[in-house]
C-alpha cells in the first residue's frame, strides 16, 4: 500500500510541477513580450537606441532563464527564439523596417507559451 | 511538460485497451500492463539519449508517469477483482473436459494449429486426454490432463517419499552464508563437523555446500586448490 501512496504522491507532484511550469513560462513570455512591446513603440517613434535598449532588456530576461529553458523546453524552439532576437537586433541596427522581425519574435514567444498549455491541439 | 504527461496518459491507456482487444496470445508471459510499460520504456529512454536537442526531461518524465501508472493500476487491480478483469481479462478455458470451446478459441483468436502446438509443448498430444486447457491472462496456456492421464504421485502409490525441503546454500565459493546457516537451524560447530567429515579444514576450500530440510548435505570441494 505504501508503494501505491508513494506513486500517487509522485504523480500528483509531477502534475503540480507541470502546472507551476506553465505558470512560470507564461510569466516569462509575458515579461519578454512587454519588453518587446516597449522596444517596438520606441522603434515606431524612430528612436532606435531606445528600441535596442528595450530589446536588450527583454533579451536579458530571457537569458537569465537559460538553464530553466534548457531543462524544460525543446532546444530547437529555444534556439529559434534566440535567432529571432538576433534577427530583430540586426534589423534595428541596419535601419531596416523591423516590423516583420518583431512579428516573428512575438509569434515565436506566443508559440512557446501555447506549446506548454494543455490544449487538445497541443496534446494530440 | 504538461503535454508530455497528458500524452503519456493517453498512450498508456490506449495501448492497454489495444492490447486487451488484441488478446492474450500477444503478451508472451507478461501481464498486460507490464507488456505495455516494457514496450514503451525502451523507446522513451532511447529517444532523448540519441537526440541531444531534446531535453532529458522529455524522456524521464514519461518514464516516471508510466512507473506511477503501473504501480497504481496494479495496486488497484490487486484490491478490486472487477477492475482486474476489466484491465487484464480473465483466464479462458479453451478445452473443457476434453472438448474444445470454439467460441473461446475465436474470442482469443487462437487457431487449432496454435492450440495443438501449445499442447505438444506441454507434452500432450491427444486432446481427449486433456481435461482443461486454460489460457492465462499473461498469454500462457496451462494444460491439466484428466486424473487418469496424470503421472502417479508417491502418495497415490502409497510410497514413503521421505522428507524433502528446500536446499539452503551454506557455503558458496568459499564464503559461509551465515544467514542461510541460521535459517537452516545449524551453527558453525555443525559446519565444522561437516567439513571435518569430508576431510576439509577450512570453508574456503569448499565450492558448494547445501543442506535440505531432511538434513541431506550436498558437498563439492574447490578444484585446483
Amino acid at each position: 500500500m505504501k508503494r501505491e501512496w508513494a506513486a500517487g504522491a509522485l504523480l500528483l507532484l509531477l502534475c503540480l510541477g507541470a502546472w507551476l511550469h506553465v505558470g512560470h513560462i507564461d510569466a516569462l513570455t509575458g515579461t519578454v513580450s512587454a519588453g518587446l512591446e516597449r522596444s517596438q513603440q520606441a522603434a515606431d517613434r524612430g528612436d532606435t537606441e531606445a528600441a535596442l535598449a528595450a530589446l536588450a532588456g527583454a533579451r536579458a530576461v530571457w537569458d537569465r532563464e537559460r538553464t530553466y529553458t534548457g531543462v524544460f523546453l525543446g532546444h530547437q524552439e529555444r534556439d529559434s527564439l534566440c535567432d529571432a532576437f538576433l534577427e530583430l537586433e540586426a534589423a534595428l541596427r541596419r535601419g531596416e523596417d523591423p516590423r516583420t522581425a518583431y512579428e516573428r519574435l512575438r509569434f515565436r514567444l506566443e508559440e512557446l507559451g501555447r506549446m506548454e498549455h494543455l490544449r487538445l491541439g497541443s496534446v494530440l | 511538460m504538461t503535454i508530455v504527461i497528458a500524452r503519456t496518459f493517453i498512450i498508456y491507456f490506449t495501448l492497454l485497451a489495444a492490447m486487451r482487444l488484441l488478446g492474450k496470445r500477444q503478451l508472451g508471459e507478461m501481464e498486460l500492463s507490464e507488456f505495455v510499460v516494457a514496450a514503451l520504456i525502451a523507446d522513451l529512454a532511447a529517444i532523448p539519449l540519441q537526440d541531444t536537442r531534446l531535453p532529458l526531461l522529455n524522456g524521464l518524465l514519461p518514464i516516471l508517469v508510466l512507473f506511477c501508472c503501473e504501480i497504481l493500476l496494479t495496486g488497484l487491480t490487486l484490491r478490486h477483482i472487477r477492475l482486474r478483469a476489466l484491465f487484464f481479462g480473465r483466464p479462458s478455458l479453451l478445452i473443457v473436459r476434453g472438448k474444445i470451446d470454439q467460441r473461446e478459441m475465436r474470442k482469443n483468436r487462437f487457431t487449432v494449429d496454435e492450440l495443438l502446438q501449445e499442447l505438444r509443448n506441454q507434452g500432450s498430444v491427444d486432446i481427449s486426454q486433456v481435461e482443461y486447457a486454460i489460457l492465462e491472462t499473461d498469454g500462457r496456456l496451462n494444460v491439466i490432463p484428466f486424473p487418469a492421464e496424470r503421472p502417479a504421485t508417491a502418495a497415490q502409490l502409497g510410497l514413503d517419499a521421505g522428507p524433502g525441503g528446500y536446499p539452503s546454500v551454506i557455503v558458496s565459493d568459499g564464503r559461509v552464508l551465515e544467514a542461510n546457516l541460521r535459517h537452516a537451524g545449524r551453527d558453525r560447530a555443525w559446519l565444522a563437523r561437516q567439513l571435518k567429515d569430508r576431510g576439509v579444514e577450512d570453508a574456503k576450500n569448499v565450492f558448494l555446500l547445501t543442506v535440505n530440510g531432511a538434513g541431506q548435505v550436498y558437498f563439492a570441494p574447490k578444484e585446483g586448490v
